[in-house]
């Protein structure tokens, strides 16, 4: 199989990442429960994950880290703690159903900073307008459907500048380009733990500024007596039992990323990516979203009779595993101009060859549209 | 005789227990006895009563924030400074 799809998720993961995990199921029992060496052996584990997250994101202390079950739940997270119904909230025209939906379940009333595909300073003249009279703004640093980079940095001084706080979904940059959680000031940073950072399914973090709503109410192993939940981070927002075994997974994934470096693994993307645009762009019968520069990861094509899912089949039946459709994500296609067809995407990871795109591109090549 | 420190979280007696160590303290991260938290269940670390004074400064001296203190008493324990 030629996977292409790790927007979706990374499949490809480093090798200690299901060594840890089959490991964890075997020795680590739940931490923060009981005090054996199997719970502590949990705990520590848990420990040192919190960590290097917290190194990778230059924060200061692991304590406002947050394991959530994915980016959706973290956003979730995110969304009530700063949004109360009725509050204009700013947002990105590229945004995914995991920022709008909690949005609109909260009430919020939504102002769409919109500007054209890769248009980075008319996002920011976007924002310019929008942002007055916002109560918090929620952007996502790279669109899942079109792999276009946002101009965060811009976006987060406007509203530092506005008084507007930030939440930010990193889904698709964690990992693969550098975040500097403090230096941006926003108040959440929401990533998926299975994509760019290499962990497994059913991990996130969620990167807080000060404390938070819970989302989830129940146990935490600490002051128990107390019948609501604890004023402190992390314990205020996990509830339950942690993914012990998808935090093992998770930690492991981290520190492949931060041993190698992410400049080095976006090279490595970014190789890929470039041979698949170039490659893409020569077949006559593709309309293909491309920007050399302000692309990460992901590239979105039509084909020219529209029919997105059909080719996605054709190439899933030839072993080239992508994704069709809106990707959870209208908003981006209204944005773009591609609501009525959606798209079909293909999506690199640092564990893409180049081999694989030339053998994509060369199966791609013989089809007639 | 073990003295303990309390933390309001696990994370952040992992974190105490951390410093401590770096700082050439031997402690451990237990859970606390029933009759410690005043809340329910907490942890601490735990030390022989010799390392408390210096534990003490290495924390102050830290990020972490810690709890109640406390020391043995007869058969049991009582809350330092009470």
């Amino acid at each position: 199989m030629i996977y292409l799809d790790s927007a979706a998720t990374s499949l490809r993961k480093p090798a200690a990442v299901s060594r840890a995990v089959r490991r964890a199921l075997r020795q680590c029992a739940s931490p923060g429960r009981g005090a054996y060496p199997a719970a502590m052996r949990a705990a520590d584990m848990v420990f040192q994950c919190r960590e290097e997250a917290a190194a990778l994101f230059h924060m200061d202390s692991p304590d406002h880290v947050i394991f959530t079950q994915n980016a959706t739940h973290a956003l979730n997270i995110a969304v009530y703690s700063v949004v109360v119904p009725g509050m204009r909230v700013a947002v990105s025209g590229y945004e995914h159903n995991a920022v709008i939906r909690p949005l609109v379940a909260r009430g919020a009333e939504i102002r769409v900073a919109s500007a054209p595909l890769f248009d980075r300073e008319g996002m920011i003249d976007a924002f310019r307008r929008v942002l007055p009279g916002a109560g918090a703004a929620v952007c996502t640093h790279v669109s899942n459907v079109f792999g276009f980079r946002l101009p965060l940095r811009e976006i987060a001084a406007l509203c530092r500048e506005e008084g507007v706080p930030l939440i930010v979904d990193a889904s698709q940059s964690a990992g693969v380009m550098d975040i500097d959680f403090p230096g941006l000031d926003a108040v959440f940073c929401a990533m998926p733990g299975h994509k760019g950072l290499l962990g497994p399914q059913g991990t996130g973090l969620l990167l807080c500024r000060g404390s938070a709503e819970p989302l989830l109410y129940g146990g935490t192993g600490s002051q128990s007596e107390r019948p609501d939940m604890p004023e402190d981070l992390p314990d205020r927002l996990e509830a339950g039992t942690l993914n012990v075994c998808g935090v093992a997974g998770l930690l492991e994934g981290i520190r492949y990323i931060r041993r190698n470096g992410t400049e080095k693994l976006a090279e490595r993307e970014a190789v890929c990516l470039t041979l698949l645009m170039d490659g893409l762009a020569r077949i006559p019968w593709l309309r293909v979203f491309s920007n050399g520069t302000e692309q990460i990861g992901a590239v979105s094509m039509i084909p020219s009779d529209g029919n997105c899912e059909a080719l996605a089949e054709k190439l899933a039946e030839r072993g080239v595993a992508v994704r069709a459709g809106l990707h959870c994500a209208p908003l981006a296609h209204t944005t773009a101009g591609t609501l009525s067809t959606g798209t079909l995407r293909m999506s690199v990871s640092p564990f893409t060859s180049a081999g694989k795109i030339r053998n994509t591109l060369s199966r791609m090549e013989k089809f007639k549209n | 005789m073990s003295v303990y420190i309390l933390f309001p979280t696990l994370l952040q007696a992992q974190g105490g227990n951390k410093l401590l160590s770096e700082s050439g303290i031997p402690a451990q991260v237990v859970k606390a006895p029933r009759q410690m938290g005043d809340k329910g269940c907490a942890y601490g670390v735990r030390m022989s009563e010799r390392w408390l004074d210096r534990s003490l400064r290495v924390l102050d001296a830290g990020p972490i924030r810690y709890g109640r203190i406390f020391v043995p008493e007869g058969d049991g324990f009582r809350e330092a400074g009470t």
